[in-house]
């Protein structure tokens, strides 16, 4: 190589013969990049999708941390006492009808009616499910709501507004997410579905098209 | 939104966001690159452990990736540099015999300490510099191409790719660690 000698080589206008290492590795490595093979990724993407789901305080970053309280076990209890109620009869009817389409058996923790908040926004249901010690919250709306180029987030919000967690993205008129570990739904009772756009601002666009609060 | 849609700055700036598919959009626009120089570093079969382990940390630590510190790209190479180290002291620590997959392979794929280190320093600092720079330099000195031949493939003018290949170089230079100085 002529690079030893810093003569002008036809590759570089002049190199030193300082720059002969940094040429000798790039050369040396050859063509870097190689494409991992798919699986590499499955196990990132699962990780990752585990770890979503985290408390994200309005205006500020996402974080796991802080917020974390555990349920209320008042309330937990409150909703064993309903479903010991519709296990007696009751309620039974109503109660299998509104689970009919629930994935696994689950205990209904909470659940309270949604409203259009604006003339795009659709009315329906929402209830939290307690499946094998987590918790999901399901969405069932009438018809979804327009969402044009955009797309539509559903959240849970406090009732003064002064934080909220994000659970992912609507779909269908129908969907499930699920809760992040140690939310406490007193702190975060009304869902809340925005209609939101790919500008890469992960916070509410301030367009909520559907709300509710559950209890 | 593909990755091949969106400059580097864009994924930094999804990724600084938290936006949700930041990490993909990362990883398809730079595991080809971890993984590849996780190959060179520490061979074939740790390299996919390393680049599992360089997104997941990457993934963990999101809050701390500054951008005013440099290119997202950079980082993930600075990530990838500590799980290479991490790769060899396992290795260190649990060989019972002498390596002997190093030893067959053939003289030009040994990378010791030294070249390890350097080669990371290299496309760290090429992240760092992003593109044109880093484009010309591996049209030059990977692909052989001359600065004629490099300035009509990315329709540059000859002088400014010759500036850029010399600013580059001495860029470079002072992340050598081994080797003449």
């Amino acid at each position: 190589m002529n690079d030893d000698t810093g003569a002008p080589t036809e590759h570089g206008p002049e190199v030193f013969p300082q720059d002969a290492r940094t040429l000798e590795v790039l050369r040396r490595g050859g063509v870097v990049e190689h494409p991992p093979p798919p699986h590499v990724w499955d196990a990132v993407g699962r990780a990752v999708h585990a770890e979503r789901g985290t408390v994200r305080v309005l205006g500020g970053r996402t974080s796991g941390r802080g917020r974390r309280q555990p349920i209320r076990p008042a309330r937990t209890a409150g909703a064993g006492r309903l479903l010991a109620a519709a296990a007696a009869g009751a309620l039974v009817t109503w109660a299998a009808l509104s689970l009919t389409e629930a994935p696994a058996d689950g205990d209904l923790l909470a659940s309270g009616q949604l409203a259009p908040l604006a003339s795009e926004g659709a009315s329906g249901r929402a209830e939290v499910i307690g499946v094998d010690g987590h918790q999901r919250l399901r969405v069932e709306l009438d018809e979804r709501p327009e969402a044009g180029d955009g797309y539509l987030e559903v959240w849970l919000l406090r009732p003064d507004v002064s934080g909220m967690v994000t659970l992912g993205v609507l779909e269908e008129a129908t969907g499930e997410f699920l809760l992040p570990e140690g939310l406490d739904l007193g702190d975060y009772p009304v869902v809340d579905i925005s209609l939101e756009h790919l500008d890469g601002d992960p916070g509410h666009g301030g367009d909520s098209l559907v709300r509710g609060e559950i209890g | 939104m593909a990755a091949g849609e969106m400059t580097d700055t864009d994924i930094g700036a999804a990724w600084t966001h938290g936006s949700d598919g930041a990490v993909d959009l990362a990883y398809a626009r730079w595991a080809p690159l971890v993984h590849g120089l996780a190959r060179k570093a520490v061979g074939p079969v740790e390299a996919e452990d390393v680049t599992q382990q360089v997104f997941l940390s990457a993934w963990r630590a999101r809050h701390t990736y500054d951008p005013d510190q440099g290119p997202l790209g950079a980082w993930l190479v600075g990530i990838t540099r500590r799980a290479v180290a991490d790769s060899l002291r396992v290795r260190q620590r649990t060989a019972q015999v002498p390596d002997v997959h190093e030893d067959e392979l053939p003289s030009g794929e040994h990378w010791d300490d030294v070249d390890r280190d350097d080669l990371l320093s290299v496309y760290e600092e090429l992240e760092r510099i992003g593109d044109p720079p880093r484009q010309i330099l591996l049209l030059a000195y990977v692909h052989d191409k001359t600065q004629r031949e490099i300035a009509e493939l990315l329709d540059l003018p000859l002088g400014t790719v010759k500036t850029h290949t010399t600013r580059t170089l001495a860029r470079l230079r002072t992340r050598m660690g081994g080797g003449t100085r």
